[in-house]
C-alpha cells in the first residue's frame, strides 16, 4: 500500500514538473486564423528559464513597436500580427519553436533570440526555409548569415573603440589589461580579439592577463587578489565580458578589497540598465560600459521612445511598470521592427527574397539617432559610446565616437582574409591577398 | 632621514603660502566670476584656462564640482550639493559655497541650507569648456573629504606634467590626518623624488624612504627604478630591495590564499551542515536544500524592504532581525515539505532524491513568480570594505562575518546534537528507529525537527550568502553540487566530517585557482575528490560497527 502511494506521488511530482516546464510554450499566442488583413510576424524570445531575466523586456518592446505600426495604419495595409513562442532558454527548443513559426505559422519575418548559441542553434532552420530574423544583441561576429539581419553590435562597434578609449589620455592611458570573462563563446572570441588589438597597438604580452570563470561562478576572492596584484603601479584596467548573475559577487569583491574605479576602473560588455534596475549599485558606482545605446541619451526620440516603452508596460501592466528601463538591446530589438516594416514597404512585399534586398542601405530614424543599414553585409552602421554607471543605475555618457562606426562582422585583426558580402559573393568570401 | 622630510614639507609649505601670498586673490576672484557669468561667449574658455594656469589650491574645489557637473548659482555665488538626503520624502541636498573658501551655506538661523537641486539654477558649461580642466584633475581631490578619495588624488599627481606638482602634494600632505591616505601620499612623494635625485645618496635615502614607508606599490616603483632608473649606481640597490620585498609578497600571497581557503570553506560548511544532519540523520537525500538556502535569501530581502519601505527605518539593524527570521521561515517551508511529502519517503533514497528535486524546480519557479529575476539585498554598511593587515591583504569584512558566523552555528549545533535531549533523541533515532521507537521516543516528531533543523540552517546559510552572491530564483543550484562533495567528501552525517572536507575542499580550490584557471581548479578538484573517493567510499569519517553495515 505504501509503496504504491510512494509512487503515485513520484508519478504525480513528475507531472507537476512537465507542466513547469512545458507551460510556458504551450501558452504561446498564436489567436486567430490567417486573415487577408493581417501579416505574421514571429517573436522568439525566452519567456521562462534562465535568459527569461534579459529577453522578456525585447518581447516586450517588439510588442511595443507592432502595436505602434499597427496604430499607424500597418504595413502595406495590412496589421501586423506578432506570433509569440517561448523556447525557454533552452538552446534545441529554439530551433524546433522556429520551424514551428517558419513553417506552420508561416510568419513573414521573426524578431529574436539573445545568446549566440540559441542564434546558432536556429541558423540552419532559417537558412533551409528562407526565413528571415532579426537579431537584436551585440555579438562576438565571425558569422555572415544570409537569413539573419544583425541590428546589435559587432565587435568592431564596441570591443575596440572601448579599448582604444582605455588607452587613450581622455580614458586615462590604462597601459596593463586583464581580460576577465564567463567561459563561453562570447567572451573567449571577444578577448581573442581584444588581445589582438592590444597587441598591435604595442601593448607588451606581460601587460596583458586573459582569465576565465564557469558560468554561475560566485567566488571572486582569488582573481580580485589577482587582479590587485596586477594593478599595483597603476595603469590597469580590467575588460570585463563577464556574464549574467556573476557579475554582483565580482563587483562587490573588488569593492571589499579596495579596489575602485579610480584605481583600476572595470569595462564592461554585458552589463546594460536592465541588468542593473534592481541591483544594489553602491559597488559599480564609476565603472564603465561600452554600447551603442543608453537610455541617457538627450535626444528628442530617445526621450519619446523611454516614455513610450514605460508608458507600454504601466498599460500593459508588466512587472516593473512605469519604473522599466530601456537598454542597447532594447532599442535595436525595436529598431529591427522599424526596418523590416520600412523594407516590406519599399519592396512592396513581404516575401523575404524582396525585403532581404530592400534593406541594404536603408537608412531609419532610430532612438540612438540616425543609423544605416551596411549595403551588402546585414549589419548596422551605428555610434559608439562609452558611459560610466551612476547611483541611480544610469549611465553617464562620457564619449561618443564621431558619427556612425561601419560594422566589420569578421574582425580585421583576427580574420584578415574573411569578409561579409551578400551581394557581390553571397555570403562570406576570402578577401584576394595583396 | 625623518628630519630632511620634515625640513622639506615646511619649505614647501612656506613656498605655497609665500605664492599664495602673491596678490593673485583679486583676479582669481575675477576669472571665477568669468566662468560663472562670462560677459562673452570665449571669455568663459580664456578664464578657465587661466584658473587651470594658475594651480591655485583654492580654486581645486570650485574646479572639481566644474569637472563632476555639480555647479549652481546661489545669490551670485557659485554652489555645489553634497550627498543627497530624504527629508519628508523629498530627496534634498546640502549646500556649499566653492568660493573663496568651501564652506556651508548657512540660512538666517545658523543652519546649513537643504534645497532640491531642481529649485537652482544650474551653471551651463560644456564639454568643451570642461575639457580644458584635464590638466588639473589630478588636483580635484587633494581636499576631498573623503580619505580614499584624496589617496587617489595623490596618485594621480604622478601623472602630472608640471613643475609644481611636488610642491602642491607636500603642502597637501602636511595636512593629511588619515594613515592610510598619509602611506599612499607619501610614496607618490618619495616616487616624484627618487626620479629626480642626482646622486646615489640621495636615491638610496628615497628608496629607504620608501621601504620605511612600505605602500601598495613600493615593489613596482623600485622594479622600475632597478631597470631604468636615472643614477645607475643606486638601481643594484632597487634591485637588491625589490629581491627582498619578492621574498615577502610570496609570503602575503600565501597568507591571502589561506584566508580565502577559509573563508570559501565557512560559507561550504555553512551550506552543507543543514544537508548533512539531513541526509545523515534522517537518510533523505535533499535535492531541494538549495532552495531552503533560496528562501533565507528572499526572506532577508523582504526584511530588508519591510525595514525599508514599510516601515521605513533605514538602519543595518535588519540584517541582525533577518537572521534569526529565514532559519524560521526556511524551518517552516522544511516543516512542511516533510509532513507532505519527505513522510513517506524515509529511508528511500532514491525516491526521496526524485521527489525533492521536483520540489526544488516547483520552488525556484515559484520565486520566480513572485518576486520576478531581478532583487538585491544590500548588505548592512559596516560589513561593506575590509581589514587591511598589511599593504596587499584585506581581509573583508563580509567575510570575516561568515567566518565568525560559521563558528557560531556550528558550535551550536554541536552542542545540540551531542549536549541535548533533543540530540540524544536524533542520535537515538538514527541509529535505531525501531528500538527508539520501543523505548517511548516519538520518532516521527524527532524526524520532523531534525528536517526543521537542517532546513533553517540553510535558511541561514541564504541570509549569509547575501553578503557575497546574489540573490536569484535559481540560486540554490549553484551551491547544491558544492554542498553534496562537501557531505559525500567528509563521510555521511558527520559535523566533524563536514567542517573538515568544507575546509579541505575550499582551501584546495583556492590553492588550485592561484596556480591555473578558476575553471581548470573546478576541474581539478572534482578530479581529486573522485580519486579519493575511490580509496575512501565513505568518506573522511565513516561509521563504525554494526549501524554501517544497514
Amino acid at each position: 500500500m505504501k509503496t504504491f502511494r510512494i509512487h503515485q506521488l513520484a508519478l504525480a511530482l513528475l507531472a507537476v514538473m512537465g507542466i513547469v516546464s512545458g507551460c510556458g510554450s504551450s501558452a504561446s499566442g498564436d489567436k486567430k486564423e490567417e486573415g487577408a488583413e493581417t501579416v505574421k510576424v514571429g517573436i522568439l524570445h525566452s519567456l521562462s528559464g534562465t535568459m527569461a531575466i534579459s529577453e522578456v523586456s525585447l518581447k516586450d518592446v517588439v510588442q511595443m513597436a507592432i502595436e505602434e505600426i499597427n496604430a499607424k495604419g500597418g504595413v502595406l495595409g495590412k496589421q501586423i500580427e506578432p506570433v509569440i513562442v517561448d523556447p525557454a532558454s533552452d538552446w534545441d527548443l529554439f530551433a524546433e519553436k522556429s520551424k514551428e513559426l517558419l513553417l506552420d505559422k508561416k510568419v513573414s519575418a521573426v524578431f529574436g533570440c539573445w545568446t549566440s548559441v540559441s542564434r546558432k542553434s536556429v541558423l540552419p532552420v532559417f537558412e533551409e526555409n528562407n526565413g528571415l530574423l532579426f537579431y537584436p544583441v551585440q555579438y562576438e561576429g565571425e558569422e555572415c548569415s544570409t537569413s539573419v539581419i544583425y541590428t546589435g553590435a559587432t565587435p568592431n562597434q564596441q570591443l575596440i573603440p572601448a579599448a582604444e578609449y582605455m588607452m587613450s589620455e581622455e580614458g586615462g592611458g590604462y597601459k596593463k589589461f586583464y581580460l576577465l570573462g564567463t567561459d563561453y563563446v562570447f567572451p573567449r572570441t571577444a578577448n581573442k580579439i581584444l588581445k589582438a588589438f592590444l597587441l598591435s597597438k604595442g601593448v607588451p604580452k606581460e601587460s596583458i592577463i586573459e582569465e576565465y570563470t564557469p558560468f554561475h561562478h560566485q567566488d571572486y576572492q582569488t582573481i580580485v587578489s589577482k587582479v590587485k596584484q596586477f594593478a599595483a603601479g597603476g595603469k590597469a584596467c580590467v575588460l570585463s565580458t563577464i556574464n549574467g548573475d556573476s557579475n554582483v559577487p565580482f563587483y562587490k569583491e573588488f569593492a571589499n578589497q579596495g579596489l575602485s574605479a579610480a584605481t583600476c576602473p572595470i569595462m564592461a560588455f554585458s552589463v546594460a540598465e536592465d541588468e542593473l534596475r534592481a541591483t544594489d549599485t553602491e559597488f559599480l558606482v564609476g565603472h564603465l560600459a561600452a554600447w551603442n545605446y543608453f537610455q541617457s541619451m538627450e535626444s528628442a526620440e530617445n526621450k519619446k521612445f523611454v516614455d513610450d516603452f514605460r508608458a507600454f508596460c504601466k498599460k500593459n501592466n508588466l512587472p516593473g511598470g512605469d519604473k522599466r528601463v530601456t537598454d542597447d538591446p532594447i532599442c535595436w530589438a525595436y529598431t529591427g521592427v522599424y526596418l523590416w516594416a520600412k523594407a516590406a514597404e519599399k519592396a512592396g512585399s513581404f516575401e523575404v527574397s524582396k525585403v532581404r534586398p530592400a534593406l541594404y542601405g536603408m537608412e531609419f530614424n532610430s532612438p540612438d539617432g540616425l543609423v544605416k543599414m551596411d549595403t551588402k553585409n546585414h549589419h548596422l552602421a551605428k555610434p559608439v559610446m562609452i558611459g560610466e554607471i551612476k547611483p541611480d543605475g544610469q549611465f553617464d555618457i562620457i564619449w561618443k565616437s564621431t558619427g556612425l562606426v561601419g560594422p566589420e562582422p569578421w574582425s580585421k585583426l583576427t580574420s584578415p582574409d574573411k569578409d561579409c558580402d551578400h551581394v557581390g559573393h553571397g555570403g562570406t568570401y576570402t578577401v584576394a591577398r595583396k | 632621514m625623518k628630519y630632511i622630510g620634515k625640513m622639506l614639507l615646511g619649505l614647501c609649505l612656506c613656498l605655497l603660502v609665500l605664492k599664495n601670498a602673491s596678490g593673485q586673490s583679486d583676479s582669481l576672484g575675477i576669472y571665477v566670476g568669468n566662468v560663472i557669468n562670462p560677459p562673452n561667449d570665449s571669455a568663459r574658455a580664456e578664464a578657465l584656462q587661466r584658473l587651470v594656469a594658475m594651480r591655485d589650491p583654492k580654486t581645486f574645489p570650485f574646479l572639481g564640482a566644474i569637472n563632476g557637473k555639480k555647479i549652481y548659482l546661489f545669490r551670485g555665488k557659485s554652489v555645489t550639493t553634497g550627498e543627497a538626503e530624504e527629508i519628508d520624502g523629498k530627496e534634498l541636498f546640502p549646500l556649499y559655497f566653492l568660493y573663496p573658501e568651501y564652506k556651508p551655506v548657512n540660512d538666517k538661523a545658523g543652519k546649513q541650507m537643504k534645497t532640491s537641486t531642481a529649485s537652482l539654477e544650474k551653471a551651463n558649461i560644456s564639454r568643451s569648456d570642461r575639457l580644458l580642466l584635464n590638466p588639473v584633475l589630478p588636483y580635484l581631490n587633494l581636499a576631498n573629504p573623503d580619505p580614499k578619495k584624496r589617496s587617489i588624488a595623490y596618485g594621480q599627481l604622478l601623472n602630472a606634467s608640471d613643475s609644481t606638482r611636488i610642491t602642491i602634494l607636500a603642502g597637501a600632505l602636511n595636512l593629511e590626518q588619515d594613515q592610510d591616505a598619509l602611506t599612499a601620499g607619501k610614496e607618490v612623494l618619495y616616487q616624484m623624488k627618487l626620479n629626480i635625485a642626482a646622486s646615489e645618496q640621495e636615491a638610496k635615502a628615497y628608496m629607504d624612504s620608501l621601504d620605511n614607508n612600505w605602500g601598495e606599490n613600493v615593489t613596482v616603483i623600485l622594479k622600475e627604478y632597478a631597470a631604468t632608473g636615472k643614477v645607475a649606481g643606486a638601481r643594484a640597490y632597487a634591485a637588491e630591495k625589490v629581491a627582498g620585498f619578492e621574498v615577502l609578497q610570496g609570503r602575503i600571497t600565501k597568507a591571502q590564499n589561506l584566508f580565502s581557503g577559509i573563508s570559501l570553506g565557512s560559507i561550504l560548511i555553512l551550506i552543507a551542515l543543514g544537508l548533512a544532519i539531513v541526509y545523515g540523520l534522517a537518510g533523505i537525500i535533499n535535492m531541494a536544500h538549495g532552495e531552503f538556502m533560496m528562501i533565507g535569501a528572499y526572506s532577508t530581502f523582504c526584511v530588508q524592504s519591510l525595514f525599508m519601505e514599510v516601515l521605513g527605518i533605514r538602519s543595518d539593524l535588519f540584517y541582525f532581525v533577518s537572521l534569526p527570521v529565514s532559519f524560521l521561515i526556511a524551518g517552516v517551508f522544511g516543516l512542511i515539505l516533510e509532513r507532505l511529502v519527505i513522510r513517506h519517503l524515509y529511508s528511500r533514497p532514491l525516491e526521496s532524491l526524485l521527489a525533492t528535486w521536483g520540489v526544488s524546480l516547483i520552488l525556484v519557479q515559484l520565486a520566480r513568480s513572485i518576486f520576478g529575476d531581478l532583487t538585491a539585498v544590500k548588505a548592512p554598511s559596516f560589513l561593506a570594505g575590509g581589514w587591511q593587515v598589511m599593504p596587499h591583504l584585506i581581509l573583508p569584512y563580509n567575510r570575516l562575518f561568515i567566518i565568525g558566523l560559521t563558528i557560531l552555528v556550528v558550535s551550536l549545533t554541536y552542542l545540540m546534537l551531542y549536549r541535548s535531549r533533543l540530540g540524544i533523541r536524533i542520535r537515538a533515532v538514527t541509529q535505531n528507529r525501531s528500538m527508539s521507537s520501543c523505548l517511548g521516543v516519538e520518532t516521527r516528531k524527532v524526524d520532523a525537527i531534525t528536517f526543521f533543523l537542517g532546513s533553517g540552517l540553510a535558511g541561514m546559510a541564504g541570509c549569509a550568502m547575501t553578503l557575497v552572491g546574489n540573490v536569484v530564483p535559481d540560486m540554490g543550484q549553484t551551491y547544491i553540487v558544492d554542498s553534496f562533495l562537501v557531505v559525500v567528501t567528509g563521510g555521511v552525517g558527520k559535523i566533524a566530517g563536514a567542517i573538515v572536507s568544507g575546509l579541505g575542499i575550499g582551501f584546495l580550490t583556492k590553492v588550485l585557482e592561484s596556480f591555473y584557471e578558476a575553471v581548470y581548479g573546478k576541474v581539478l578538484i572534482l578530479a581529486l575528490i573522485i580519486i579519493f573517493l575511490q580509496f575512501k567510499p565513505r568518506g573522511l569519517f565513516p561509521d563504525k560497527g554494526r549501524i554501517a553495515e544497514d
